[in-house]
């Protein structure tokens, strides 16, 4: 197999439905082997994203690459060489676990005993092989999704793309089905793009991320290099906080801003060490009760970036 | 190619029949039971006559009307609806053998399930009326009968398929192929009208032509003239099915 250092390229990909435009100059690069994190909104352009780079839509304008094969031109090589489990998760509910599989199988040419090997192996791993030849129709939504996942890396492709694959679980059958995607992503060595907004969910799978909105994206990267853009955040509780010491705290080089509400303090800070702003809240009469140094979540990022945002549309 | 049309409609039968492998005996015998009463009163009623007449050639003709067009209402349409269409599309297979996969497997079912059908027609009439002799179609009812009904099952699975390409719902689908099966079934009927509004001269060549073919040379030139169509039918299909439109739906 080819190695190709990046698995998904897209250049000012844009996708227009009548006057809307659901993705907007898209420009990312994601190295083979990552996990990629497409972060947004409903409607934010994350599933036409993932239609444009399977070649089921064409795009208005801009190109998309996936292992140096154009979109446009080499779809059926693309799809081909990519395992999908889209919005919906689309299995055949009236046929079983094994001719689900066995479709897919025969699809990419697999022998019958391939076939028969790798279902043994998938279905043993995500624990549903006892239930394998029973009707999809009677499963559970989380058994279903799992088997989708099955399904997806069923023939060993180099890149897989999932578009909210948690979406609906119980947090349980979630964090199952987290735990089995990154087990599988490392077995198998494959580039994942994973569409959600599920921004706990991505922080815990995802190497890189990028966040969209209204089919733009805002900023792209590690989760480190995200944080190191947002200012960390010290919440204090205590009380005598005065508005001397509210004074002298602002106007402190480490503090970027408060906010006060009854006896808490929120503080925007150059640093996550609270000492010098603690010694100067003692020596201004303050009492301290608890101290939170609170660190930045991808959450706290996806919301600065979307109130970002909002604000330059303003 | 051929692979992957033959994957097509593997999926498609194990889809159709994965329930009705799951109903229970009594339902499945009760469905056999009924289609082969129905067939061993209909030849015991036609009596010999069954075997080159034009009842037989009527019913090989009726079945793929009454079938047909509810299997392939569900091809396309039943996908979409169920949201497994996107995930096929989604997939490597090429777009042609998508489309002929599903064009053939009611096509296909439908068609061997007639012959089988009408072969079996001749067991209760073999036993009721065969002392003299092996009773058997005669070869030009026989190949009549096969070679219409493959034209007219093909017809119906083409405008079918087309009808539900880019519906959003199989009752939708359907609502589009019985308006198009409606015009065909009642076509004869609409010639007949037409004939009775002719002038009196035409309409007497007309009849004489059609007396000098006779019934089955009739049958020989509409069944041509339908293979024609289903060529043309499925050739527009293939160019309408683009993966680009159907996702769009």
């Amino acid at each position: 197999m080819t190695q190709t250092a990046i698995a998904i390229h897209t250049e000012g990909l844009t996708r227009d439905f009548d006057s809307v435009r659901a993705v907007d100059h898209l420009s990312i690069a994601i190295p083979t082997g990552t996990i990629f994190g497409l972060l947004g909104e409903n409607g934010a352009g994350k599933t036409t994203t993932v239609h444009l780079l399977l070649g089921l839509l064409q795009p208005t304008s801009g190109r998309a690459e996936i292992l140096s094969m154009d979109t446009m031109t080499h779809g059926d090589e693309i799809r081909a060489r990519c395992g999908v489990l889209l919005e919906h998760h689309g299995l055949y509910e009236r046929m079983s676990a094994t001719d689900n599989l066995a479709f897919h199988g025969r699809i990419h040419h697999m022998s019958a005993s391939q076939i028969k090997t790798r279902t043994q192996e998938l279905l043993t791993h995500l624990k549903l092989y006892d239930r394998r030849d029973e009707q999809v129709k009677t499963w559970s939504k989380g058994m279903k999704q799992k088997l989708a996942l099955a399904r997806a890396v069923f023939h060993r492709p180099a890149v897989v793309l999932l578009d909210e694959p948690t979406a609906g679980l119980d947090p349980v059958a979630a964090a199952s089905l987290r735990d089995d995607l990154l087990r599988l992503a490392k077995d198998e060595g494959t580039t994942l793009l994973l569409n959600t907004h599920n921004l706990p969910e991505a922080e815990k799978v995802c190497d890189l991320v990028g966040v969209l909105k209204a089919g733009k994206l805002l900023a792209t990267g590690t989760l480190e290099a995200l944080r190191a853009g947002s200012k960390p955040h010290i919440t204090i509780t205590g009380d005598k906080f005065g508005a001397s010491l509210l004074a002298q705290l602002s106007a402190h080089p480490l503090v970027e801003e408060i906010k006060h509400a009854d006896n808490t303090l929120n503080i925007a800070t150059h640093t996550t060490d609270p000492t010098p702003l603690l010694a100067l809240i003692i020596e201004a009469g303050g009492h301290i009760y608890s101290v939170q140094s609170a660190q930045i979540s991808l959450e706290d990022v996806f919301l600065d970036l979307m109130n970002q945002a909002e604000a330059v549309t303003a | 190619m051929i692979a992957d049309i033959q994957t097509v409609m593997w999926k498609e039968w194990r889809d159709l029949f994965g329930d009705l492998q799951r109903k229970s005996t009594l339902y499945k015998v009760g469905v056999v039971v009924v289609a082969l009463f129905f067939a061993t009163v209909l030849s015991l009623v036609s009596e010999e006559g069954w075997t080159s007449g034009e009842t037989s050639l009527m019913f090989w003709l009726a079945f793929p009307f009454v079938f047909t067009s509810q299997m392939v209402a569900d091809s396309f349409a039943g996908e979409r609806e169920r949201h497994t269409l996107e995930t096929l599309l989604a997939t490597r297979l090429p777009d042609r053998a998508i489309y002929i996969g599903k064009l053939l497997t009611p096509t296909l079912m439908v068609w061997v399930g007639v012959q089988a059908w009408m072969l079996y027609t001749l067991v209760p009439l073999n036993i009721a009326f065969g002392r003299d002799g092996l009773l058997l179609f005669s070869l030009e009812t026989l190949l009549l009968g096969m070679s219409s009904s493959l034209a007219l099952t093909l017809l119906i699975s083409a405008i079918g398929t087309l009808g539900s390409l880019h519906a959003p719902t199989v009752q939708s689908a359907q609502v589009r192929i019985g308006i198009f099966t409606f015009i065909i079934f009642f076509l004869p009927i609409f010639a007949f009208a037409l004939l009775l509004i002719l002038p009196d001269n035409v309409r007497q060549q007309i009849v004489d032509f059609l007396t000098t073919l006779g019934v089955n040379r009739g049958i020989i030139a509409v069944t041509g003239i339908i293979f024609l169509t289903d060529v043309g039918l499925v050739i527009l299909g293939m160019r309408l099915f683009r993966r680009s439109r159907m996702i769009l739906d």
